[in-house]
């Protein structure tokens, strides 16, 4: 299925993807924001972290995404932190579109819950697909 | 690793936050090492982000770095003010505004805009501005999270 602003419907939802937060992904995540988070904290995500769990291209490795989209906004809840080991669902909906000077906009849901189905993270993801 | 001194030196909450009071600042450089490693973590190898050739194909002239690069210094910024604070009952909303590029230096900056009372203790509100060297605004916004008492 390609993700343009015509194909793709409010309310639609998509099946839940499933994955495991990696230590090393977030042990990354951290030297890339210059965060030297030692002890405890190296088993604990930063809040923005979720995100690589939280987007399109992740959730629905089969979609086709158009090239040259834009990322307008982002909104976050943080409920709860990742854990390394952690097994986490992530459900994704189109929970809104609009047109706004002249350019499609998606707004995209995403809800990440632990194994044991405690809400982790909820992100709205605003983008404006390419023409 | 980036190639680059950061400042961890610890900011806790202050004891009396007040309206209108800024919070510590966030400096970074924006390396084109640091864009590598997020990629990395991330698995965000969008060529905009990695590419010289390509990306001075696109409408943006050459690389750029993840928004997402950005935000990630805003909540690094809140995280290190805020700590458990930040961690949980806490949010964000950000637009992403102008391009971020290699060698950009990015300053995180905010002020507080309310405080009140909510079913965790004291829920902050804080505005957002993230500036580059030239004193663009690259990403605007609010954040919020709690006050935790030490």
């Amino acid at each position: 299925m390609e993700f343009t602003f015509q194909n793709l419907e409010v309310g639609q939802t998509f099946p839940p993807a499933h994955f495991v937060v990696d230590r090393d992904s977030i042990k990354r995540y951290r030297q890339a924001i210059g965060d030297d988070g030692d002890g405890d904290e190296r088993e604990v995500a930063p809040n923005t972290f979720g995100h690589i769990f939280a987007v399109p291209r992740v959730v629905l490795p089969d979609a086709i995404i158009p090239a040259g989209g834009v990322h307008a906004r982002q909104a976050y809840e943080f409920h709860r932190p990742l854990r390394a080991g952690e097994r986490i669902t992530t459900t994704m909906r189109v929970a809104e579109k609009f047109e706004k000077k002249g350019r499609g906009h998606l707004v995209y849901e995403f809800e990440v819950r632990n194994e044991g189905g405690d809400l982790c993270l909820i992100s709205r993801m605003t983008t404006i697909p390419p023409r | 690793m980036p190639d680059q001194p950061y400042d961890h030196d610890p900011a806790p909450v202050s004891a009396s936050l007040c309206v209108g009071e800024a919070i510590p600042p966030l400096q970074r450089v924006v390396t084109s090492d640091a864009i590598r490693t997020y990629a990395d973590a991330s698995g965000d190898h969008n060529p905009l982000h990695l590419d010289d050739a390509f990306a001075a194909t696109t409408a943006y002239g050459g690389v750029i770095a993840h928004g997402m690069l950005t935000a990630a210094y805003v909540s690094f910024a809140m995280q290190r003010w805020l700590g458990a604070g930040w961690e949980t009952e806490s949010g964000m909303s950000v637009a992403f505004l102008k391009a971020v590029r290699p060698g950009d230096e990015i300053t995180v900056t905010g002020r507080i805009q309310s405080r009140e009372k909510d079913g965790r203790g004291v829920k902050i509100t804080c505005s957002i501005d993230v500036v580059n060297q030239l004193g663009e605004t690259v990403l605007a916004g609010t954040a919020w999270g709690h006050e935790v008492s030490s």
